[in-house]
């Protein structure tokens, strides 16, 4: 049998809990996934995403005990992903996607082509948005998650995130009553 | 060698590395070095000038024989590693001036018997380089 | 039916003053197949948010990454057990130059250079075969791993040979 070589010792190893790629990382998938899809809006290209995000992290296992949050690394990957990957398709080409648009509530051809829009116009909507509005948009309405939550996430004050929210709600607002009235 | 018919040769390969490209790919390693923790350590990479790696997948038995002879014939540059191991099936020789080691050649012939290969070291080799890669512990393990 | 609630709920909730459960009430209420007219223009809105909350990843995304990453380590560990007979062109003139001067021209120069000079290496005539460190890392690589196993197996018979001789000593006595 051959030997195996082992890491240096003169490597500091931190007294910290290992991580797990099993128990840590991959049950962060479905966050993943929803942040992917808020991007691309289209659920295989969102699941590629995921599956790249983990596969890098994967392979960036020597990192682990260096890096602060696990969570947000994943996070800032996927993101980076996302954002790079809907750049890629055409401007104002937005694929619309049976399996994200075939619920239940759609249900006649009427209302389900009224669905198809409306994410159609959800994505640009948020695209729209500054940065920081669209991952506090995204923190809020997907991830559920209360002001202090999204405030520590982000590193603002609590007072930001609120106004940032309020600005980014009334901006929606005033586009979809102005697509109300136009009739778009 | 010289004496290999052209059908013999076919089946031969030689990978060379060059001492310019042995030092970039030192430089890979360092600037790699999180996901080549587990892997062979800079230290011996350090150590090396170049290498030249020759296989071939058929006629192995008649390669090693005549690369044992032609070890042989040069005992005065090569000496066997160690005299008085088993393994005589990975015969290991080293040209040493002083305590260096400045070449080591490794003759292997497959399980299969088919398949030959030589390794061929230069460099600035020594008995901890050789301690290391024997044991896989780095020296202030 | 009285819309009132709801109606002033939206109103809230686009003035940042409603809570989280507050919000769900309104997704929830959204994606009831029949929205009246009045509220229609934002249904869009809560429904696509509340899509978007709710999706998750397929059954088999698990067991497809594990694949993946295996396959991953699987390809690792081969480049380290096997021999590479890799893509690369065959340097035919090159092959037979290099075992010619590594085992042959031995002889020459053994004579002219006595074991002093490392100098005696003609660098000039070596022709890289890669372009690429990290292919030539391979390489190195493996070759390392061939001679470590080599030496480590020699180790381990020669402690074996010593041991058994040493309880040949011990029965002896």
């Amino acid at each position: 049998m051959g030997v195996t070589f082992r890491a240096p010792a003169r490597h500091y190893y931190r007294e910290m809990k290992k991580i797990s790629f099993r128990d840590d990382i991959l049950p962060l998938k479905d966050k993943l996934y929803r942040l992917a899809l808020g991007i691309t809006f289209d659920t295989a290209e969102a699941e590629d995403i995921v599956q790249d995000t983990l596969i890098k992290v994967w392979g960036k296992r020597g990192e682990w005990p260096n890096i602060d949050s696990i969570e947000a690394y994943c996070t800032t990957i996927c993101r980076n992903l996302s954002i790079d990957r809907s750049k890629k398709k055409e401007a104002g080409h937005v694929l619309l996607d049976e399996s994200l648009h075939g619920r239940p509530d759609a249900s006649t051809p009427y209302e389900r082509l009224a669905a198809r829009e409306g994410l159609g116009l959800l994505q640009e909507l948020l695209q729209e948005l500054p940065r920081t509005q669209q991952d506090i948009v995204h923190l809020r309405e997907i991830e559920g998650k209360s002001y202090q939550e999204i405030a520590a996430t982000l590193g603002l004050s609590e007072e930001q995130v609120k106004v940032y929210l309020f600005r980014a709600r009334q901006r929606i607002k005033k586009r979809y009553t102005e697509i109300q009235e136009y009739g778009l | 060698m010289e004496q290999c018919t052209a059908e013999e040769e076919k089946d031969i390969q030689c990978q060379t590395i060059s001492p310019k490209m042995m030092e970039k790919l030192v430089e890979v390693i360092v600037s790699e070095k999180d996901e080549k923790d587990e892997e062979i350590p800079a230290y011996l990479f350090s150590k090396l000038k170049s290498a030249r790696i020759v296989t071939s997948t058929g006629h192995g038995k008649r390669y090693f024989r005549k690369a044992e002879e032609l070890m042989e014939k040069n005992k005065n540059r090569f000496t066997p590693w160690r005299e008085d191991t088993l393994a005589k099936s990975d015969p290991i020789f080293v040209r040493k001036h002083g305590d260096v080691i400045c070449e080591l050649v490794m003759l292997n012939l497959a399980a299969d018997k088919k398949g030959f290969t030589i390794i061929n070291f230069t460099g600035d080799m020594d008995e901890q380089f050789m301690q290391t890669l024997s044991s896989g512990k780095l020296p202030d393990d | 039916m009285d819309y009132k609630y709801i109606e002033q709920l939206v109103e809230r909730y686009w003035q940042c003053q409603t809570s989280v459960e507050e919000e769900a009430i309104l997704k929830a209420f959204f994606s009831q197949p029949h929205v009246p007219e009045h509220l229609q223009a934002y249904k869009a809105w809560f429904n696509g948010e509340k899509l978007l909350q709710e999706s998750k990843l397929g059954g088999d995304f698990d067991a497809r990454l594990l694949a993946r990453i295996e396959n991953e380590d699987v390809v690792v560990k081969a480049r380290r057990m096997t021999w590479p007979k890799r893509l690369m062109p065959l340097y035919k003139a090159a092959a037979a130059l290099a075992i010619i001067f590594t085992l042959g021209n031995a002889a020459q120069t053994s004579f002219r250079h006595p074991a002093g000079a490392g100098s005696d290496y003609n660098y000039e005539s070596y022709k890289d075969s890669y372009d690429d460190p990290a292919m030539a890392y391979d390489q190195v690589s493996d070759a390392l791993q061939m001679v470590s196993q080599s030496l480590s197996e020699a180790a381990r018979q020669d402690s074996l040979l010593q041991s058994s001789a040493a309880s040949d000593e011990l029965k002896k006595q």
